[in-house]
């Protein structure tokens, strides 16, 4: 049976590869932007239909999924969900509430940074759920309108995790697909994050930050918090703390050592887990049972089915056509194209989910090191990154972690509806492409 | 078998569903009872009221509504907060604090599937006729008394 199937070369009935993946690819998409079917149900379908068809044999679709990018996903979430229950995210977000007097532009200030640097060295999705609470409920308590605080948490969230490896999808995948290091993100993007984020205080400040006021009985109110009180299990905040600062040293000095992100993420989780140990076999179990409940499993298998179709439209040669449309279109001169790829993701990633964009354009930008030069394609991998990440701040369904941040705001009775966000985030977000601009000009061209 | 064949508690108070939370609170406090029933404009039954769902509501919605906080612990008392959040449901109509879950038996709904329901409530459930107007509520007690009734019997 295997070997029938090796033997499989052509498409089926004969038609074109080049046709058959991007139909598959389009369709895929297509109905993944409508959001009316489950988006990993999707990409599963996609990956199966792209075997079925022969555009690829089943060795090269399992070779296409990009396991490192599968690992780290996974070992982080496991570790983020075991750590958030020892409730040091909400003490976090007090305390640093406290530090600022529960000053109201304070409190934005302080939620904005928190939440960069919690999206920074986690995922976004569970950093927002973890601070949209605290910042609902204090604003709640200072009598202020939460949808401020709620907009700033979720371009916090995006501009964070532009900074680091792990600290958005898109950037787990550029780094794993082309080599490059946590420490290679930090030193390149880190900056360019750090002053998009004090860039968007600015309007932050001139539109909400100067009118934002409370009464001192109020602010007394946020600073009777005991924010330690938050602190629901020392034991696991001890242990949990203690693997998460082994787990971004063995990103530091990966390297180094040799070692695949996936490797550090998911040998950290495996760690957390360990904390069980000494208890019985059966509440073991429960507790593996419980951590593993909570990977997000849906977008773990939306990246597997999402790297197949990926691998179908290269293996078709559809992605080095795209890449020599952008030669075409670009003469090949690298600064041209970097600032194409630049402004192109970020408008992309505004409007629809930057995951498939940038697992498309990895390929695409591979292609082009005949063009550019190997030495220069990290400008273009930058270029890719800062667009991905950041474009996702433009509309509602930019991120995934907006949806998250508006879904909470509905159900706690502050809508934040899409067009009024989008007003207001689009131009923001262009205003961080265009620090984005500036920052590749001087740094790399 | 239907629920036509159980006997069914009292209906309680029914106030309109425009009532001020503040008046519904006055009648539960004063006649010591936990559920009020709602009417609509036309009379149908509109939702049902609990001291429950009226204390959740006070609640900070960052603790009340799902994936929020776990617990609230380290706010200490927080009475002004409480306070402000009281006066401010208060003011409310009464339909806002509606129980929309559709924990309603209907006089038609099979026995089975009535104690199935209520085995999964804390509370009576009412029970409306065909046309919507509530005729009563049925707890759990008065299942079990008819089941036990009816095992006699057999």
């Amino acid at each position: 049976m295997q070997a029938a199937t090796h033997h499989v070369s052509e498409v089926i009935l004969g038609w074109s590869p080049l046709v058959v993946a991007l139909t598959v690819f389009v369709a895929t998409y297509a109905v993944i932007v409508t959001e009316r079917i489950n988006r990993a149900i999707v990409a599963l379908l996609g990956a199966g239909v792209m075997i079925l068809t022969g555009v690829l044999h089943q060795n090269e679709a399992f070779a296409g999924i990009d396991f490192n990018t599968i690992g780290l996903l996974t070992g982080m979430m496991v570790i983020v969900a075991i750590t958030q229950k020892s409730g040091v995210f909400q003490y976090v977000a007090v305390k640093s509430a406290k530090l600022v007097k529960a000053d109201p532009w304070g409190l934005m200030v302080m939620l904005t940074l928190v939440t960069a640097v919690f999206s920074a060295l986690l995922d976004n999705v569970t950093t927002v759920l973890l601070v949209a609470p605290v910042a609902l409920l204090i604003t709640d308590a200072l009598r202020l309108n939460p949808y401020p605080y709620l907009f700033a948490i979720i371009f916090a969230s995006n501009i964070g995790g532009t900074a680091t490896l792990i600290g958005d999808p898109p950037n787990i995948m550029i780094g794993s697909a082309v080599g490059l290091t946590f420490n290679q993100f930090v030193f390149n993007l880190a900056p360019v994050a750090l002053a998009a984020l004090a860039m968007t205080l600015i309007p932050f400040w001139w539109f909400w930050g100067r009118k934002l006021t409370a009464s001192l009985e109020l602010r007394a109110q946020v600073m009777a918090f005991d924010e330690r009180a938050a602190i629901t299990d020392v034991k696991l905040l001890k242990q949990s703390l203690a693997v998460t600062a082994l787990t971004i040293a063995g990103f530091i000095f990966a390297h180094a050592l040799g070692l695949e992100p996936a490797t550090v993420a998911m040998t950290g989780a495996a760690l957390l887990l360990l904390r069980t140990i000494g208890q019985s076999a059966e509440h073991q179990s429960e507790q593996v049972h419980k951590s593993f409940a909570e990977v997000e499993w849906v977008t773990i298998f939306f990246f597997v089915g999402l790297f197949v179709v990926v691998a179908g439209v290269e293996k078709a040669g559809a992605l080095k056509i795209a890449a020599d449309a952008l030669v075409g279109f670009t003469g090949g001169e690298l600064a041209l194209t970097a600032y194409v790829i630049l402004w192109a993701s970020a408008i992309i990633s505004a409007v629809v989910d930057n995951i498939p964009f940038v697992a498309t354009m990895i390929p695409v930008i591979q292609n082009l090191a005949p063009v550019v030069g190997t030495e220069n394609l990290n400008t273009l991998w930058w270029s890719l990154a800062l667009g991905a990440c950041l474009g996702g701040n433009g509309s509602l369904v930019g991120a995934s972690a907006n949806l998250v941040v508006a879904g909470f705001a509905e159900r706690a009775g502050h809508p934040i509806r899409f067009l009024p966000f989008m007003l207001a985030a689009f131009p923001l977000m262009l205003m961080s492409i265009a620090v984005s601009s500036l920052y590749i000009g001087w740094r790399y061209l | 078998m239907t629920l036509r064949a159980l006997a069914y508690g009292p209906s309680p108070l029914s106030l309109s569903a425009d009532t001020p939370v503040r008046e519904v609170l006055r009648h539960m406090l004063e006649q010591r009872i936990n559920h009020v029933a709602l009417r609509g404009s036309d009379g149908r039954f509109a939702g049902l009221v609990s001291v429950q769902g009226l204390l959740s509501r006070i609640i900070p919605a960052s603790a009340r509504v799902d994936h929020g906080l776990a617990d609230l612990a380290f706010v200490g008392d927080a009475l002004p907060m409480l306070i402000a959040h009281f006066r401010d449901v208060a003011r409310e109509p009464a339909s806002v604090l509606a129980d929309r879950g559709g924990r309603v038996l209907r006089s038609d709904t099979p026995i089975m599937e009535a104690a199935l329901m209520l085995s999964r409530s804390p509370s009576p459930l009412p029970v409306v006729d065909a046309d919507g107007f509530l005729v009563g509520v049925l707890s759990a007690r008065s299942m079990l008394a008819f089941l036990g009734a009816q095992a006699e019997a057999a």
